[in-house]
């Protein structure tokens, strides 16, 4: 029970359940449309060029503030994903050889700036895996506006990504603005993940992603339901996680992520009915 | 619009509905020249191919016409969905739809636009002879009532002259296109064996026959 309590006595576990509910109802939401367009690897390869990105940012101000370190991150990694989202959009390469290619070219550019330009890499482990009992009140701040941006982007036209997810062709056709919603949702995509960094960090942030949707398409009967089931599922994991990650002493970011896997294993083994 | 694959057929169909930009040259309709993609795109009801659907999202036919018909203002869609056969079935996914159902359902999703232009881009694809009937049934009907454009791309050439007013045969190196009393099934015929008897050539490599360049003379064959 005094575990339970824990959560209402400590103002870091506070904060750290409030930043998770949040990280939670955005990858919720955007997990089905990532599922649905087969990017379910994207997320990794936006997650390991914030090596890069933040290896840029603490190159080009090296006694920076955390307010500077996020923008200079996000801005820095926003331009790699660019190329990413212009080449998945229409280019010649099949997108598993492009992620893999860009996956590990960033990752390789960062980590030699990182070892070579700024020394150490005691921070780059809590960056790739996060540490959310660090969580302060900007990092709450991010997340709430990235929860207000995904609000506002994704859940007011819900119906036009619903329909850029299952036929673009079509939805071009009935007006729906194809090419701004893929680069939508790469934006968005990499805003969460730079946003998650301390929740998860940016690798585990993909669990978060792929989950929730992956569970709610198996056992949804209609597309109203997938959002509804995807976000329930992404809360409740990640509520529970961070409860075992206190309770077992288990670090939280990989907590989240087994508590997922947990979660929907036994749903997971029940044979589809269609 | 008929001819061999890789003719540019769906190239055409794209451009006409307004997915594509041509390289070269203009589009006219009614003599009036398209400036902007998306005045075609308005007019346009286009029933792609059944494998453009993703199949990973659980969307009822309900759900599938609800989103058109949302994002274009339409009418009610019921007498469509009762005309097509679709009314029974509504609630069920798309992906647990044969694929004559599949069909219908594109169509029925282009119906709701009511278009003025109808494009069905080989819509007896896949489907068994049943399936192909009821759907040129309902196609010939949509063709009696409708007094728009309908396009359609089919191989089965008997059935196709039937039924359209003109034609297009497009392949790789021209195109015909005219009334059809000057484009017989003969001609037609031509055009799919010019490909074919290409490829044979390829494939024998060249022993069967000089190659060459097909420019729609088709002597060749007569040379053989």
């Amino acid at each position: 029970m005094s575990l339970v309590l824990d959560f209402f006595e400590y103002d870091f576990l506070i904060r750290a359940m409030i930043g998770v509910v949040m990280l939670s109802i955005v990858c919720g939401i955007l997990s089905p449309i990532v599922v649905a367009k087969k990017y379910a690897f994207m997320a990794p390869a936006i997650s390991h060029s914030t090596i890069l990105g933040v290896a840029l940012t603490l190159l080009c101000l090296p006694f920076s503030h955390t307010i500077s370190l996020f923008l200079g991150t996000l801005g820095f990694t926003c331009i790699f994903v660019y190329f990413l989202a212009r080449a998945s959009h229409k280019g010649p390469l099949p997108s598993d050889s492009l992620i893999g290619i860009f996956l590990s070219t960033t990752m390789a550019l960062g980590l030699i700036i990182h070892y070579k330009y700024i020394g150490g890499t005691s921070d780059l482990f809590s960056l790739l895996f996060g540490n959310i009992l660090l969580l302060d009140n900007f990092d709450l701040l991010v997340l709430f506006f990235l929860f207000l941006m995904c609000l506002i982007l994704v859940v007011r036209s819900l119906d036009r990504w619903i329909y850029f997810s299952f036929d673009p062709q079509g939805a071009k056709l009935s007006g729906v603005r194809t090419k701004l919603y893929h680069y939508g949702l790469f934006f968005l995509l990499t805003c969460l993940i730079v946003g998650a960094v301390k929740i998860s960090g940016t690798i585990l942030v993909s669990s978060l992603l792929i989950l929730p949707g992956t569970f709610a398409y198996k056992f949804s009967k209609n597309m109203s339901s997938v959002f509804k089931y995807s976000v329930i599922f992404a809360v409740l994991s990640g509520i529970l996680g961070l409860f075992f990650a206190n309770s077992f002493g288990w670090p939280p970011a990989p907590a989240l992520a087994l508590t997922q896997f947990l979660l929907f294993l036994p749903f997971g083994l029940i044979p589809n009915k269609n | 619009m008929v001819g061999p694959n890789g003719g540019g057929k769906s190239t055409l169909l794209k451009i006409i509905a307004g997915l594509l930009r041509p390289n070269s040259g203009e589009i006219f309709l009614n003599g009036k020249l398209v400036e902007k993609n998306h005045e075609l795109r308005n007019l346009v009801g286009f029933v792609p191919q059944v494998g453009v659907i993703n199949q990973t999202m659980p969307i009822s036919i309900l759900e599938f016409l609800e989103l058109e018909r949302k994002l274009n203002g339409a009418s009610d869609f019921t007498p469509i969905m009762k005309r097509l056969g679709l009314d029974h079935i509504k609630d069920r996914t798309l992906r647990t739809l044969s694929g004559g159902e599949k069909q219908r359902v594109l169509l029925a999703r282009a119906l709701v636009r009511n278009p003025k232009i109808l494009i069905l881009d080989e819509p007896a694809t896949g489907l068994d002879s049943t399936g192909q009937d009821q759907l040129l049934g309902i196609v010939r009907d949509l063709q009696k009532e409708s007094e728009g454009i309908l396009i359609i791309v089919d191989h089965n050439l008997g059935q196709v002259i039937k039924m359209a007013d003109k034609l297009i045969c497009l392949n790789k190196s021209f195109h015909w296109h005219d009334y059809k009393k000057n484009l017989s099934k003969e001609v037609l015929t031509k055009a799919y064996h010019c490909e074919f008897e290409h490829l044979l050539i390829h494939e024998n490599d060249g022993a069967l026959l000089e190659h060459h360049f097909c420019d729609g003379n088709h002597q060749h064959e007569e040379d053989s």
